[in-house]
């Protein structure tokens, strides 16, 4: 079969013409890389790039989509291709982003998916020629003045699609950016002041980072108006300096808000920290900001007071973008400041902090104070995430004051020091936050911790949490108050009704109404777990109630699925690592656990064990020797046996001293064992059985046999050898016949060791003789 | 034709026999004989084999004399040495210990020093049944009748020296409540008129032994053998046994109370018995951690009124006074 692949002129007219399944063939094809073939370059992909231009600049939706699909494999996969007619691919593709964008309208799927599609070649197409100098200078950037303003308008209908491309071609051609970004601004700002909390999650991260990325381009005016200060030198990061300042700069009226409601004047502290958050030296900088319009709350509909919340996520996902995205020159962050501010939203508590006088006490306003207040701690709680993800252990020196703030997170009950277990079930998501800032410091922390009551306060809350929550407990909890009494009597008319369902369910099967944790939830709660039960020795009791939630969750976990999720293993196995100051670990509970697949930790502990190198020093011969012989022979074989081995080892030790040498000493001492028994056939010619030898043994012989021509080659008689398995195996005695090989062996060892005074070597004749070597006893 | 032989014979059967004086009545032909003998055999000493089955002794405990309970446990303090390995030692014990709560004051004195006597042998076996000792321990100190009660202690010293590790594990909390309650103290925000109708019937010696038992359970609980040993040594020893072999403690898991539903507790308040006795009491930080937050001020309280007092309880809560200051002086 030839190796020449499909002729494109094949593939190129049947493109247009063949069916989807056909299509994703072709382009399987196209990937190939012998179409990488200048040769090829004129005729044929130039037929092929044709063709795909001319389905790019059709007016059917489906010859579109096909032709930028093929637009981009062949870019991708054939530079040729890339380097020759990207630039014309571009061009068309663009032009009917264009024309798509003039006339928009998002009315049906196909549009949606084409312009998507679209978007994503032209993406692609720009990433390819990006890096290339002579491809971007020719192709790309003279396109891109074209292209950024269409993409801009687009942006304002579909977010989504467009702003990821905007956001790269922002970072990385920030020049060519550079006429546009006024524009740019305005779509920004009117889609964050208007819809802002429409979008979803990423949209919102999509926004919060191009706005970021606004700021690297750098504002002509800037540099007009310092006059004075012209001579100093301008940081590059001046400009994204002002957007960080001028975000944090909105923090304070907020906060300030929030002492209309809390008393602040009691906590002098907060007071000045506060205070101390106004940022009067860049006016550019509440100009850049003035976009944000003000709040508009009031009192007497206390509903409004949620906007303070939905300001305070804005501006935590704005400088969020601000400290935690690359950029391509160093900036200097103002680490301070974020974490004071984030120590200032965490300090608006009830738990020390009352209420102003002239706030109203009626239940509207008051229930949504007491919902509000763990809000706006909660977006303190989302700032420190999004700092300590990305600068982690520079924030070591502020851990204290950190912690500390974090304590008042955790709702206490009124006027006294013990937690509300309740509200904290209700912020459950909020406490997830919480749980996972934790478990990023926790690795930093080390074991010597001062903050023991934040994390016995923790743990408390970890425990709590973990139990599922009932449903209807307030309908047992009914005390004797009137109200309630109305509503009891209420239901039993309710009852009387018959439209309305049968509550008997209520009583009968109230565990049916649980509503069990969710697995993110357990998930941080192990992982908070076991870095606490690692780093510190816990108190006993919450040591046990630990243990206790562990080992019945496990279980539970084990009934219902079979299996036991990742964190509860982990968190399992650091409870038998560290046990504290239990008397006894768990570890017979936890391996009887996991019982059906076997954990790596908890069989070492059962089964301890060597490594597996040392193993093979263990020499093998004394039960060998003892199952075989009689009493009498066995100490001198062992002697036999002593100096043999000494004489080979030490020759193997003189022969070489790399790292062989123990395998040398390995194989040397097998060869020793098969020494002596070939030697003791001498000694007791009558027994004969057959031998069991390596096949090793015959080269190593033979090798000596070629060192030592002197010796006569009689000696060369053998048995039969049979070479089977290990000789561990052995337990036979031996051959008589085979005795004459060893011989020059254990002469020449002999010769080179010094030992002859403390053994006798037995004189063995070189003679066919097998009765002469019965004298040779020592 | 005269009657033949046969005939008269046959005659003869209906004919009445006459009865003759002073003769019997003649048998009737068909009268069995229902005489019979009967023969016993009678032995003079009676034929004891060796004691081997001790079993029905232990019936004997709960006889309704105390001095056949006394003699009975008596008995079995001598058998201890041999006994002290078979496997009638579980029901002897579970026999003898309702006896802590026994009305006579001779059976609860033999019953100490049985307990003594098995404790000297083999202390495991009273570890094994730690548990039942201390709940007869706490039902002899709540006991009605003052006697009772205070002869509680003397059987808690008992079982302190022998196995007080496990007793302070299991039920340090527990025993101290019960101990504040024999002695009549109350705890601050507590009843205290509770007890005012225990105060008038201790005498001083009670009081001292009582006193005894207090600080030799909080010498047990609290004092950290580790530091003793170190000899002045700062840093932490390690002389913690190896926690990943086999236990060598009955029931290793126990606390952690896998098995036992434990009831909500709805009031939410901390310092109720209820409360308290369920504190874990596992190592001594635990024990140190409760005693300084529960019964801390009142010891100290109640040790200065009686140390002002004078005589033998006086020294003892002297001695209690020094013990708490010694080992709370840096906590």
């Amino acid at each position: 079969m030839s190796s020449e692949p499909f002729p494109v002129t094949e593939l190129a007219k049947r493109l247009e013409s063949c069916d989807d399944s056909e299509f994703i063939a072709i382009l399987k094809c196209l990937r190939s890389p012998a179409y990488v073939n200048e040769q090829l370059l004129k005729s044929e992909l130039g037929l092929l790039v044709t063709k795909t231009l001319a389905l790019l600049r059709s007016s059917h939706e489906i010859a579109i989509w096909r032709g930028c699909q093929t637009a981009v494999v062949i870019c991708t996969y054939n530079p040729l291709v890339l380097c020759a007619h990207a630039g014309q691919l571009l061009a068309a593709i663009y032009s009917k982003l264009e024309q798509k964008v003039d006339y928009y309208s998002s009315s049906t799927p196909q549009t949606k998916v084409l312009l998507q599609t679209l978007v994503f070649a032209l993406s692609s197409l720009m990433n390819l020629m990006r890096g290339k100098p002579s491809l971007s200078r020719e192709g790309l950037v003279p396109k891109l003045k074209a292209i950024i303003p269409t993409l801009i308008t687009l942006a304002q209908y579909e977010p989504r699609l467009t702003l990821p491309t905007l956001k790269i071609l922002l970072y990385k051609n920030t020049t060519t950016f550079r006429p546009f970004a006024n524009k740019f601004r305005v779509v920004l700002v009117n889609l964050i002041i208007s819809e802002y909390e429409h979008f979803d999650k990423k949209t919102k991260q999509l926004l919060s980072d191009n706005f970021a990325y606004l700021h690297l381009i750098k504002l002509q005016g800037s540099a007009a108006e310092d006059e004075a200060q012209a001579h100093h030198k301008s940081y590059q990061d001046d400009n994204w300096r002002i957007g960080i300042f001028s975000v944090l700069s909105q923090f304070k009226p907020i906060l300030d808000i929030c002492g209309e409601i809390l008393d602040l004047e009691q906590d002098n502290e907060l007071q000045k920290l506060i205070n101390s958050l106004t940022f009067t030296n860049n006016t550019k900088g509440s100009e850049a900001s003035d976009f944000l319009s003000g709040l508009k709350l009031d009192m007497n509909y206390p509903i409004t007071l949620l906007e303070i919340t939905r300001r305070l996520n804005l501006l935590v996902d704005l400088l969020s973008s601000f400290l935690s995205l690359p950029t391509p020159y160093p900036v200097r962050i103002p680490l301070g400041t974020c974490i004071s501010i984030s120590e200032a939203l965490l300090s608006m508590t009830r738990n020390f902090l009352p209420l102003r006088r002239d706030v109203r006490g009626d239940a509207e306003l008051s229930s949504v104070i007491r919902d509000l207040l763990p809000q706006i701690q909660f977006s303190g709680i989302k700032l420190l995430s999004s700092i300590s993800q990305t600068y982690g252990k520079l924030c070591l020196s502020m851990l204290p004051s950190i912690l500390g703030s974090l304590e008042l997170f955790i709702p206490l009950q009124q006027k006294s020091s013990k937690i509300d277990l309740d509200r904290c079930a209700s912020l459950k998501s909020e406490m997830i936050g919480l749980f996972n800032l934790v478990n990023s410091f926790l690795p930093h922390m080390g074991h010597h911790m001062q903050e023991v009551d934040f994390f016995t306060k923790l743990v408390e809350v970890a425990l709590h949490l973990t139990k599922d929550a009932s449903t209807v407990d307030l309908v047992f909890n009914q005390q004797a108050t009137n109200t309630l009494n109305n509503r009891k009597n209420l239901k039993k008319k309710q009852k009387k009704d018959n439209s309305s369902g049968s509550l008997s369910d209520l009583y009968t099967h109230p565990e049916k109404f649980k509503l069990e944790s969710s697995d993110r939830l357990l998930c941080e709660v192990n992982h908070f777990l076991r870095g606490i039960i690692s780093t510190w020795k816990v108190p006993s009791s919450q040591q046990l109630r630990i243990l206790k939630y562990t080992i019945s969750t496990a279980v539970q976990f084990k009934q219902q699925q079979g299996f036991i999720p990742k964190s509860l293993l982990e968190l399992l196995r650091t409870e038998v690592l560290y046990p504290g100051d239990e008397r006894v670990s768990i570890l017979p509970l936890a391996v009887s656990l996991l019982k059906e697949s076997s954990d790596e930790v908890f069989d070492i502990l059962c089964h301890p064990r060597l490594p597996l190198s040392v193993i093979h020093h263990v020499k093998p011969l004394p039960e060998y020797v003892e199952e075989s012989f009689e009493d009498e022979e066995e100490e001198e074989e062992e002697e036999k046996k002593d100096l043999v081995e000494e004489d080979t080892v030490a020759a193997a030790v003189s022969e070489s001293l790399s790292h062989s040498a123990q395998e040398q000493a390995i194989t040397t001492s097998f060869k020793s064992k098969q020494v002596v028994i070939e030697e003791l056939t001498a000694v007791e010619p009558t027994r004969t059985t057959d031998i069991q030898e390596e096949p090793e043994n015959d080269i190593i012989f033979k090798k000596r046999e070629r060192e030592e021509e002197t010796t006569a080659p009689e000696e060369l008689k053998r048995s039969k050898i049979i070479s089977e398995a290990t000789v561990t195996v052995v337990k036979q005695p031996i051959v008589t016949e085979s005795k004459k090989v060893q011989v020059p062996a254990t002469e020449e060892n002999g010769a080179s060791s010094d030992d002859d005074s403390e053994f006798e070597i037995p004189n063995i004749h070189l003679s066919d003789d097998e009765d002469d070597e019965d004298d040779s006893e020592e | 034709m005269p009657k033949t032989r046969k005939q008269k014979l046959k005659v003869k059967d209906f004919q009445k026999k006459k009865l003759k004086v002073g003769k019997d009545k003649p048998k009737a032909s068909n009268a069995t004989d229902t005489s019979f003998v009967s023969k016993t055999i009678s032995i003079r000493n009676q034929h004891l084999g060796p004691e081997t089955d001790l079993t029905k002794r232990i019936q004997l405990l709960k006889h309704h004399n105390s001095t056949v309970k006394k003699e009975t446990l008596q008995a079995f303090q001598k058998m201890v040495p041999r006994i002290i390995n078979t496997s009638i030692m579980t029901p002897l014990l579970n026999q003898c210990i309702p006896l802590i709560c026994d009305d006579s004051r001779q059976v609860r004195s033999s019953l100490i020093e049985l307990v003594d006597e098995i404790g000297l042998h083999d202390a495991q076996v009273l570890k094994l049944h730690c548990k039942v000792f201390v709940l007869y321990i706490n039902m002899a100190m709540t006991h009605i009748m003052p006697s009772i009660q205070s002869s509680s202690t003397s059987f808690l010293k008992c079982l302190l020296k022998h196995c007080g590790d496990e007793i302070c594990n299991q039920a340090f909390a527990k025993i101290m409540l019960g101990l504040f309650n024999v002695l009549g103290w109350g705890r601050s925000g507590k009843n205290l008129s509770a007890n005012a109708a225990q105060n008038q019937k201790r005498n001083s010696k009670q009081t001292a032994e009582h006193l005894e038992t207090l600080c030799e359970l909080i010498r047990h609980g609290c004092t950290d053998k580790k530091n003793l040993q170190s000899d002045g040594n700062e840093e932490i020893p390690n002389y913690l046994p190896n926690q990943h072999l086999i236990p060598d403690c009955p029931q290793p898991y126990e606390h952690l109370k896998l098995f036992t539903k434990q009831l909500k507790n709805k009031q939410d308040v901390t310092s109720a018995d209820s409360v308290v006795s369920g504190f874990s009491t596992q190592d001594v930080r635990a024990r140190q951690l409760i005693l300084k937050e529960q019964f801390l001020l009142d010891l100290l309280k109640h040790s200065e009124s009686l140390t002002k007092e004078g005589g033998e309880p006086g020294k003892w809560a002297n001695a209690l006074k020094q013990l708490l200051d010694s080992t709370f002086q840096d906590v």
